[in-house]
């Protein structure tokens, strides 16, 4: 008998953020002590995004140069996604993968046979050398963050040839919920070297990349 | 309770391949279909290496001084320690780690958290980026008898420095100059992300830290 040991929650909704709704953000504190936690959002009040890989968080942040870091500051998530995943199962993806749907369709066929119930949402891990990548400090593109940046250079970053690990969530069902309006995605990406992290817009891979899905956990009666 | 589903095997020895008495090679044909395979080895004659990440046999030999890794099953290894491994549990260790000995120190630790019996041979996964390595490839142009000074010549290192990496490893105690060198209780290989450099790996410093992957065992009896 096959039982599901993990399961996707999140906190807020990606819609309320970018419509600036109902606001209820939570301290990462409060996710503190969690193992095999994995999550990613929007920071609360600041553009900013937090991406937690195995109960790591990654903050990343535009900040003008002129700006004074509170090191002692508490961070709270507008939005946060996350699922706490003891168990893995990796597969190498031995294929160029250069869009959103190249990408679900190497991974939804893996997740059934994970038997993971595709119609709802769950998590993956990408982990592999990416040939570009782009995205942005933030979620909100249209957010008015009023420090006066000089463009929007600053809240973007691209890569190339980099190698690097993604915390995504898919769901085909909660568009604007889990995942932006328009996808079914919803991905941050780290370099290996932790110098950039940050949600991802697009991902090109020559050279494939080993997933990693949820693993189903068997029990014997 | 839980029980393995997962376990080492090898096909022929170290010590019998370095001292050229390795009866029989071992032909990746035979391996075709199993999926979630890992194995480490070198290729026969002692031409070059032979590693099985997730069942892709990457080939690495020197050509004219340089890596050279292809994918290839219709080769063969001189000796092959392999495991069959579908799930995985992961640790991220943020600790740098420069030594045998400081690796040995966080694998066992959390080999034991992960119920996994020490006293037995098991295969572990690292993912990161690697500060500095050493690896070698196997380069044995002789056709005579092959011992360990021709062993050793064969050897053509080659150095990594700041690349992300995957490595496939062997740990136990108990089969040096089996499927481990007779000085350590790892054999382990390394391939860059982008599959440039493939080959067995000496020495590491894993100053970023690492993901450690280990094998989890399958099954809940209730």
């Amino acid at each position: 008998m096959e039982t599901k040991t993990w399961c996707v929650k999140w906190l807020g909704s990606q819609g309320d953020f970018l419509a600036e709704g109902k606001r209820q953000p939570i301290p990462l504190t409060r996710l503190s002590g969690l193992e095999n936690l994995y999550g990613i959002g929007s920071l609360e009040q600041c553009p900013g995004e937090v991406s937690i890989f195995d109960s790591v968080p990654f903050v990343s942040e535009v900040w003008n140069p002129t700006e004074t870091i509170d090191r002692n500051r508490i961070y709270h998530a507008e939005f946060l996604v996350y699922a706490i995943v003891e168990r893995w199962c990796r597969a190498l993806i031995w294929q160029p993968i250069n869009s959103e749907e190249e990408l679900e369709a190497a991974l939804l066929p893996r997740a059934l046979v994970e038997g993971i119930d595709v119609e709802e949402p769950f998590p993956f891990l990408l982990y592999g050398h990416a040939n570009r990548a782009a995205g942005r400090f933030f979620c909100n593109p249209n957010y008015q963050h009023g420090r006066e940046l000089s463009g929007e250079a600053k809240s973007r970053f691209s890569i190339e040839q980099e190698s690097v690990e993604i915390i995504g969530f898919y769901s085909m069902n909660h568009r604007g919920i889990v995942t932006p309006g328009d996808s079914s995605f919803h991905m941050h990406l780290r370099t290996l070297d932790n110098r950039i992290s940050g949600h991802l817009e697009s991902v090109q891979w020559d050279l494939g990349f080993t997933v990693e899905l949820p693993a189903k956990e068997r029990y014997e009666i | 309770m839980e029980t393995k589903s997962w376990c080492v095997e090898w096909f022929g020895s170290q010590g019998d391949f370095i001292a050229g008495k390795a009866e029989k090679s071992v032909s990746l044909e035979r391996f075709d279909g199993l999926e979630s395979l890992y194995a480490v080895g070198p290729l026969e004659q002692a031409r070059g290496e032979v590693s099985i990440y997730d069942s892709i046999p990457l080939i690495s030999e020197v050509h004219d001084g340089r890596v050279n890794v292809t994918i290839d099953s219709c080769r063969h290894a001189a000796f092959l320690v392999y495991a069959i491994v579908e799930n995985w549990r992961r640790v991220t260790v943020r600790n740098p780690i420069n030594t045998e000995q400081q690796h040995e120190n966080h694998l066992l630790a959390w080999a034991v958290t992960s119920g996994i019996d020490v006293d037995q041979p098991f295969a572990f996964l690292l993912n990161g980026l690697i500060a500095q390595a050493t690896f070698h490839i196997l380069c044995n142009r002789g056709r005579g008898t092959y011992n360990a000074e021709r062993h050793e010549k064969s050897k053509v290192r080659f150095p990594i420095a700041n690349e992300s990496v995957e490595v496939i490893g062997f740990y136990s105690r108990r089969h040096r100059g089996i499927f481990t060198p007779r000085d350590s209780n790892f054999h382990m290989h390394v391939r860059t992300l982008d599959n440039r450099f493939s080959g067995h790996l000496e020495a590491f410093n894993w100053e970023y830290g690492v993901m450690l992957y280990l094998p989890i065992n399958e099954f809940n009896h209730h």
